[in-house]
């Protein structure tokens, strides 16, 4: 009976001080208490992470096409307004001319001078355009290629970081100590960052080469209205002489 | 008859300050231009203006946009920066 009495008072004192050895252990290795205990959660909270983040990175390539495209009809909005409104004070200039012009071969001179004008814009119109297209169906396959990296890397994270988290949780049930577990956890997330960043570094050369993509373009447009710009001082000439000045 | 005379001045008149008025317009300035001359510079600087102005549209930077991702990027270090 006494036996009894002796066991239940030490089998009582051990169960109280069993949750302060348990406290005393994890204020020691300085972890948060409970990391095994939260370790569901933390997976949760990660899964909830990434999914936010996929989310948001699909929605901001849809931004981006979407702008790009708005962007793209604007100008050319932009561009036709001002080619028609350049027409219009053109041809007001061209007519104001020719019913001034005192002979035949004024009015024929004048007419040419329209001819050469509407020859060179059409050469220019289409050589422009075809930069701008070369230009926009490259580009848009390097921004393709460019977050097609960064989903790469993103996927590639995630699945690190899932691994982590699982082999803490298998950990934890093993009984491995807590504050190993969860250190062992946030360095490899740690890791895992580093080479999501080192992944998506491989973007920067995508950079380059819409830059390199933007100058041939550059070159193109502004080589194609020297071209205009030249043919019609050409014109210019001829008709100043036919006017009678040089 | 008199009124007929003094008429017949009139038009002549007339018609030489016409044509007076119609060299001067056709007279080079003090730059050479003519009147019609120009007309033809400033039809060509509405052109040249122009594809001044299309070139500046066709040729703005769209990196803004291209590399507005950068935030969801930034974004993945709050993954491994959380305190857990």
């Amino acid at each position: 009976m006494r036996l009894i009495k002796q066991s239940i008072v030490a089998l009582t004192a051990l169960s109280l001080l069993a949750p302060s050895l348990s406290f005393a252990q994890e204020a020691n290795t300085g972890a948060p208490s409970g990391f095994c205990a939260r370790v569901t959660n933390v997976r949760s909270e990660i899964n909830s992470k990434f999914t936010d983040l996929e989310r948001k990175r699909g929605e901001k390539r849809d931004d981006i096409s979407d702008k790009l495209k708005e962007r793209k009809d604007d100008r050319e909005d932009k561009i036709i307004a001002k080619q028609q409104e350049t027409k219009v004070k053109f041809e007001d200039k061209l007519n104001e001319l020719d019913a001034e012009a005192t002979t035949d071969a004024q009015k024929a001179a004048i007419a040419e001078f329209k001819a050469s004008v509407s020859a060179a814009q059409t050469v220019r119109k289409a050589t422009v355009a075809a930069a701008m297209l070369a230009f926009r169906t490259a580009r848009d396959q390097l921004i393709t290629k460019r977050q097609e990296t960064i989903r790469t890397a993103a996927v590639t994270f995630k699945t690190t970081s899932q691994a982590a988290i699982e082999k803490a949780r298998v950990d934890c049930i093993a009984g491995a100590d807590q504050a190993t577990v969860r250190t062992t956890f946030l360095a490899s997330l740690k890791t895992a960052n580093q080479k999501f960043h080192e992944d998506v570094k491989a973007v920067d050369k995508i950079g380059q080469d819409i830059k390199a993509l933007a100058q041939t373009r550059n070159t193109a447009v502004k080589a194609a209205s020297k071209t205009f710009k030249d043919a019609v001082q050409a014109a210019k000439a001829k008709l100043k002489v036919a006017l009678g000045s040089s | 008859m008199k009124k007929l005379l003094l008429l017949a001045g009139a038009v002549v008149l007339l018609a030489a300050a016409c044509n007076s008025q119609r060299a001067t317009n056709n007279q080079p300035n003090q730059t050479g231009q003519t009147a019609e001359t120009s007309k033809v510079d400033e039809a060509v600087s509405v052109l040249n203006a122009s594809v001044d102005n299309e070139d500046a549209i066709n040729l703005e930077s769209d990196d803004d946009v291209i590399y507005s991702d950068q935030t969801v990027i930034n974004g993945y270090d709050g993954v491994s920066n959380a305190t857990y």
